[in-house]
């Protein structure tokens, strides 16, 4: 476990920088808690380069490792109603938040937002749920596709 | 018909408001919103894995990739301990009958009849199954048997999937003592039986797999066992135990060998408690008993095999619906409902807080008999399954 007080360098796939406590960081990304503790991030010097986390990500993912470090005291409702705040986004920043949290390794946040896609799809028809998740290639065969709905109609 | 719930919801019951709010936030943003980009199997299997088993089986049609991870057996294991690990109403617990003077076999969700007893929660009668008597469950997998002549037929069968074993055979007049259970060591359903045939009883050990077994083991002392010739199974222990004089008798099902413990205030002399029972609560090995015909104990043992554990979990009084010679604490739902059998063959919820009792109502059948078991729905594939044969069997996955 880092310091409090120490700082560490992100940096976002746009070259921005940003500056977080260690602590934070290392409580919640298993990569980050790796990296410091087989010494191979250097305070001096080294910033973490997150190629694949753009800018406006990385600042929601260290909002998200910043409150839970400071708030893990809170009441679960408010947590709750913190987190639901916090997913209120478009697909694609769900999107790219649920790839930024499984680069990372941050298991409470990618647990939070599986239940979120989960909660998108439960009790949806099998349509919908192929729009929803972009599935457009089911891979049944049109004569498997055809007797499935036939014989599951309320299904689709 | 039922649908799915959400465990956050149900976990988080008395804070309803604030949790339903964020949901609808949520949902308001995916449903005005673009479809998500393509999402890499892997994440796929995550938020499968946080489906309760049912709507999963619908979920087999959505493509072909979630055909062969819905169906493969380890994804099946996966979800049973996620789910058993997350919450598990999440498996949504059903209840299990069969009606020894009716011959009825029966099945209803219990989350219907705790969230809303007065409203009547419909009963799934399975005509095909009506001359079966239960053993027991485990991982959502049911052990029952049917007699036909001298040959007892035993079979697991998965409700939720329709999936059922070729049946493992003994030949005897009738079965005195049995138990059904998990080794998880070995990654093996037994079943324990004590045989009568021909005046002589042979206890013997089946094991469900790709090469079914049976073999004979050390006698259990049945005629010594008090209460319920079922042996009662405990998770994550692979044990099962019967009550032996004023003891815990138990069977390791990994090693097959026999151990004892006490009971709590296990006085010999004492003759003021009656009707003592096992049972498993929470996962924990748990005893009840009648005290002076006035009052019910639960006692749940927190650590198995420790007898300094056995903790008091209730006294319920014998109120006028709730007689004296008959309590079976089935499952504690949430953090304070007791669900029982009571001796009236009807169920009963007994609030561990404020003391209430509720008795919920079943259609069309009030009366569900004494032979009663919780199984939680699961994915899990009985051993050499076959596929149904009746569709009756399959009707029963609604989506």
């Amino acid at each position: 476990m880092g310091s409090p007080l120490k700082k560490i360098m992100l940096c976002s796939s746009e070259k921005e920088i940003f500056s977080v406590e260690e602590q934070v960081m290392v409580q919640h990304s298993v990569i980050i808690n790796n990296m410091i503790e087989d010494g191979s991030y250097n305070y001096e010097e080294s910033k973490i380069p997150l190629d694949c986390v753009d800018s406006k990500t990385l600042k929601k993912v260290i909002d998200y490792c910043t409150y839970h470090t400071h708030h893990h005291n809170d009441n679960q409702e408010d947590l709750e109603a913190w987190d639901a705040q916090f997913l209120n986004v478009d697909s694609n920043g769900l999107y790219d938040l649920l790839m930024a949290a499984n680069y990372l390794e941050i298991r409470n946040l990618l647990d939070l937002i599986y239940r979120t896609i989960k909660n998108m799809i439960k009790g949806k028809k099998i349509d919908e749920i192929r729009r929803i998740l972009n599935i457009k290639d089911h891979g049944f065969t049109p004569e498997e596709e055809e007797q499935n709905r036939k014989e599951y109609p309320h299904f689709y | 018909m039922e649908q799915p719930h959400d465990y956050y919801e149900m976990k988080k019951k008395p804070l309803r408001v604030t949790i339903n709010a964020p949901k609808r936030l949520l949902s308001s943003t995916v449903t005005q919103s673009q479809p998500l980009p393509f999402l890499p199997d892997e994440l796929i299997r995550e938020i499968l894995l946080r489906l309760p088993a049912r709507s999963l089986l619908r979920l087999r049609r959505v493509c072909g990739l979630w055909k062969t991870l819905i169906s493969s057996s380890q994804f099946a294991k996966d979800h049973l301990q996620h789910s058993t690990a997350a919450d598990p109403s999440l498996s949504g617990p059903r209840v299990a009958y069969h009606h020894s003077c009716h011959y009825g076999f029966g099945d209803f969700s219990l989350r219907s009849l705790v969230e809303n007893p007065s409203k009547p929660t419909e009963v799934v009668l399975f005509e095909e199954r009506r001359n079966h008597t239960v053993i027991g469950s485990c991982n959502g997998l049911l052990c029952f048997y049917d007699v036909v002549g001298i040959n007892i037929f035993f079979r697991l069968w998965n409700p939720c999937t329709g999936l059922l074993t070729t049946p493992s055979v003994e030949r005897g007049d009738f079965l005195s003592v049995f138990g059904f259970g998990y080794d998880h060591v070995n990654d093996k359903y037994k079943l324990v039986v004590v045989v009568n045939h021909m005046g002589y009883h042979t206890t013997k050990i089946h094991t469900f797999c790709s090469n079914p077994s049976k073999r004979a083991i050390q006698g259990i002392p049945f005629s010594s066992i008090k209460g319920d010739r079922k042996g009662v199974f405990v998770p994550g222990t692979a044990t099962l135990n019967w009550i032996l004089d004023c003891l815990v008798f138990s069977l390791d099902l990994v090693k097959e060998t026999f151990s004892e413990f006490s009971l709590p205030l296990s006085d010999p002399n004492d003759k003021t408690f009656n009707f003592p029972r096992l049972c498993e609560l929470r996962n924990c090995l748990a005893y009840c008993y009648n005290h002076e015909k006035t009052h019910w104990f639960v006692w749940i043992m927190k650590e198995y095999g420790v007898p300094k554990s056995w903790t008091k979990l209730a006294i319920i009084p014998c109120l006028p619906r709730l007689t004296d010679h008959h309590l079976r604490p089935l499952y504690i739902w949430g953090n304070n409902i007791l669900v029982a059998v009571a001796s009236t063959s009807r169920i009963v919820l007994y609030n561990l807080d404020n003391g209430s009792l509720e008795f919920p109502v079943l259609k069309p059948t009030p009366s569900i008999g004494l032979y009663v078991f919780i199984y939680h729905e699961s994915l899990v594939s009985p051993p050499y399954p076959r596929l149904p044969i009746r569709s009756s069997q399959i009707q029963f996955i609604k989506p």
